[in-house]
């Protein structure tokens, strides 16, 4: 596809190359550690891909070497490939494709080259051509998936292309403002959570925003991000347990709501004694009690609990419609108690 | 509301098919309708089929084809149910599959393996697996109907499907057959010159919020009631569905429109049942709703898992949901003449809302049938 450029090997002072035209460049100027580490130990092994340009070159490919080769070596001349100016839709395809002959895109990346590529190619093309080669899954549905990453603040983006953000959790993030996207960064790097914490929590904040139908801002207001995380007190697990403690009772409030008061009524029991618990989710009038017996005296004591179980507001309230299944039961033939 | 014309009809190409009266009644009613129609083999058409599937929005543009082939596999099928919720033992005639409507909630949406509208013209093989079938057990109580798989009228004015089915059921009495819609199609009914003694014209019903936002290219509560009472005047008894009853704004007051404007049309001696069913999901139907209808909050609540793995709302949300359409229409129907049941419900939500409950499927669905044969009896 691109057998046809002639390259001419050049070395070129830094300050010969037009470093403020970014118009093929899709990786986030940012830190790389690795690579900087290689550079500064081994030197510039892959040559820039620049071209001709008025009086200086224009970059092809290469935007994070050179980013490092500022940062390190300012007044060294840099190994370049020099070639006649391509049409600008060829440039950015050759970056691409220079890029994604050696390893993966990361996913802000593809998200910059697909929305640059989609100035030159229909997205239909860009779908059946560029995807594929960037190792994306070749629809409609992956590429909307990561062109909707260009939306993510600079931060955001920052953390994604450096997978401290999981990408599953950018595209939750990327659905709230450009504030609000600051806001959960703020909460996630207080309580230093964990790729499988960032998920549910992105996920469990733009979930509840949909179901209140307010804006993820207020979610995070609700649920008391702000002084948890401000709370020098807590570390960053206890703040992390908070938040998801808070934000999962906001996504079922109910259920959160009768569980409180399933909790208050067992209390009035020794759970060390006998340990009750509802059905789950309290789909059934059942209480389950659980408890051991090490000695006679402890098997009169657990009777004793039973006992007081029977008449207790625990039992009035959530084995209240007994009554109608004892009458279902027998229509079946069946004992209630079977 | 607007009806479906295909823009393509594919039709196997075999003779049973060509020659089908479903397929002469389509290709007639399309005709100066711009409709391509092409003639393929089974292997063109699964090609066809598996090209189609491939694009995201293979659900709204494969609709945009009708495939007028073979149902090799049972046309009768039983409603599926789960152990741990009570049924109602209803059977399914399955003659086509897909709706041109758009309801974000569509279980079609993910259950179905093929894009395209799809009607079976082999009704030779209906029958005579009818015939086989229904009377193998006379003492079984079947309630039969056709709108599972797909909006049992959407196409009604393309095939008369149901015009067909109810002339072979009119000399069956002890069979109920049930023609359950989202639109507002009755000239099938209005113009029927045969028996309707076990025919039963039911509707979808819902908050008019839910039908406004949720229940896109479908006919309005109020255009399917009008469609109901053309129906009762016709001599057709009615049933409606409240389902997926959905936890929305403004429940209360909307329902209480949708119930109070069901009133302004039928009686409540016109209507022999009422269902009432939560809205309830797989996770790959909430993957496409979220996809489809990135406006739609309604996968977004307090759900829990349900012993069918399905989300569901919390049990008390349910109860609250339920309570709330049971009271208004009670309110209205003080003689309790409408009989009210749930579909795929707990023990424990009938305990606490309606009468006990069924000890099985069997029983709740007997009841229907003998309400349905009681009432038809009077008519």
């Amino acid at each position: 596809m691109f057998d046809d450029i002639q390259y001419q090997y050049r070395s070129v002072p830094l300050s010969g190359l037009n470093l403020a035209d970014e118009d093929n460049r899709i990786s986030l100027p940012a830190d790389y550690a690795r690579l900087e580490k290689s550079i500064s130990e081994t030197g510039l092994i892959s040559p820039v891909i620049v071209c001709a340009s008025g009086v200086g070159y224009k970059v092809i490919c290469g935007f994070k070497r050179l980013d490092i080769l500022k940062k390190i070596k300012p007044g060294e001349a840099v190994k370049c490939l020099v070639c006649d100016p391509p049409p600008p839709a060829r440039q950015l395809a050759l970056n691409i494709a220079e890029n994604t002959s050696s390893r993966q895109l990361d996913p802000v990346e593809a998200a910059n080259a697909l929305s640059k590529l989609s100035a030159f190619y229909e997205r239909g093309e860009i779908i059946e051509k560029f995807l594929p080669a960037m190792n994306i899954q070749k629809s409609e549905y992956a590429y909307n998936k990561y062109l909707s990453l260009t939306a993510l603040c600079r931060r955001a983006k920052e953390f994604t292309a450096s997978e401290r953000i999981p990408l599953a959790a950018a595209l939750q993030i990327v659905k709230f403002s450009g504030s609000e996207q600051e806001k959960f960064l703020d909460v996630i790097e207080a309580c230093r959570m964990g790729a499988n914490l960032i998920n549910e929590t992105a996920q469990l904040v733009f979930e509840t925003s949909m179901q209140y139908g307010v804006c993820a801002e207020e979610i995070l207001t609700r649920a008391g991000c702000e002084t948890i995380i401000s709370n020098s007190d807590l570390t960053p697990n206890q703040k992390t347990d908070e938040i998801r403690r808070a934000l999962h009772s906001l996504k079922r409030p109910m259920y959160e709501s009768v569980m409180a008061r399933f909790k208050e009524l067992a209390s009035e029991f020794d759970s060390r004694k006998i340990s009750l618990n509802p059905f789950a989710y309290f789909e059934k009038d059942e209480i389950s009690v659980k408890f051991n017996i090490a000695s006679v005296k402890d098997l009169e004591q657990k009777i004793a609990a039973l006992l007081r179980l029977k008449d207790s507001r625990l039992a009035s309230e959530f084995l209240k419609k007994n009554a109608g299944q004892a009458e279902a039961c027998a229509k079946k033939g069946t004992r209630s108690d079977d | 509301m607007i009806r479906y014309y295909p823009e393509k009809i594919i039709i196997l190409d075999e003779a049973r098919i060509r020659d089908s009266i479903i397929t002469k009644n389509i290709l007639s009613a399309v005709e100066g309708k711009n409709a391509s129609v092409s003639y393929l083999g089974e292997e063109k058409i699964a090609a066809i089929i598996q090209d189609a599937k491939k694009p995201e929005n293979s659900y709204g543009e494969g609709k945009k084809t009708l495939l007028i082939t073979a149902n090799r596999g049972e046309f009768l099928k039983k409603c599926p149910g789960t152990n741990d919720y009570i049924c109602c033992d209803y059977y399914i005639i399955d003659f086509a599959q897909n709706c041109p409507m758009e309801c974000t909630y569509c279980i079609l949406q993910a259950y179905l393996n093929n894009p395209f509208m799809v009607v079976y013209a082999n009704i030779e093989d209906l029958f005579a697996e009818l015939n086989s079938r229904l009377f193998a057990d006379p003492l079984k109580k079947y309630r039969i109907g056709t709108g599972e798989f797909t909006d049992s009228l959407a196409l009604e004015h393309l095939s008369e499907y149901s015009k067909i089915l109810m002339d072979y059921f009119a000399d069956k009495p002890q069979f109920i057959i049930e023609f359950k819609s989202k639109t507002d199609y009755v000239k099938t009914f209005t113009d029927y010159a045969g028996a309707r003694q076990n025919v039963i014209i039911s509707y979808s019903m819902n908050a008019g919020n839910v039908n406004r936002f949720e229940e896109l290219k479908t006919a309005s509560i109020e255009e399917r009631l009008i469609a109901a009472a053309e129906c009762v005047k016709a001599g057709y008894k009615i049933t409606l569905h409240f389902d997926p009853i959905i936890d929305y704004d403004d429940f209360e007051t909307q329902m209480a429109e949708t119930v109070n404007l069901i009133f302004k049309y039928l009686g409540a001696e016109d209507i022999l049942y009422i269902s009432l069913g939560a809205f309830r999901f797989i996770p790959a139907l909430a993957e496409i709703i979220a996809l489809r209808f990135p406006r739609s909050r309604i996968i977004y609540n307090e759900f829990v898992k349900g012993y069918d793995k399905k989300s569901r709302y919390f049990r008390f949300k349910r109860e609250k949901l339920f309570r709330t359409v049971i009271n208004l229409i009670k309110s209205h129907d003080v003689k309790n003449k409408i009989k009210l049941y749930f579909c795929m419900e707990s023990p424990e939500m009938w305990n606490a809302l309606l009468e006990a409950a069924p000890s099985s499927d069997e029983e709740l669905g007997g009841t229907l049938y003998d309400k349905c044969r009681s009432c038809f009896k009077a008519i």
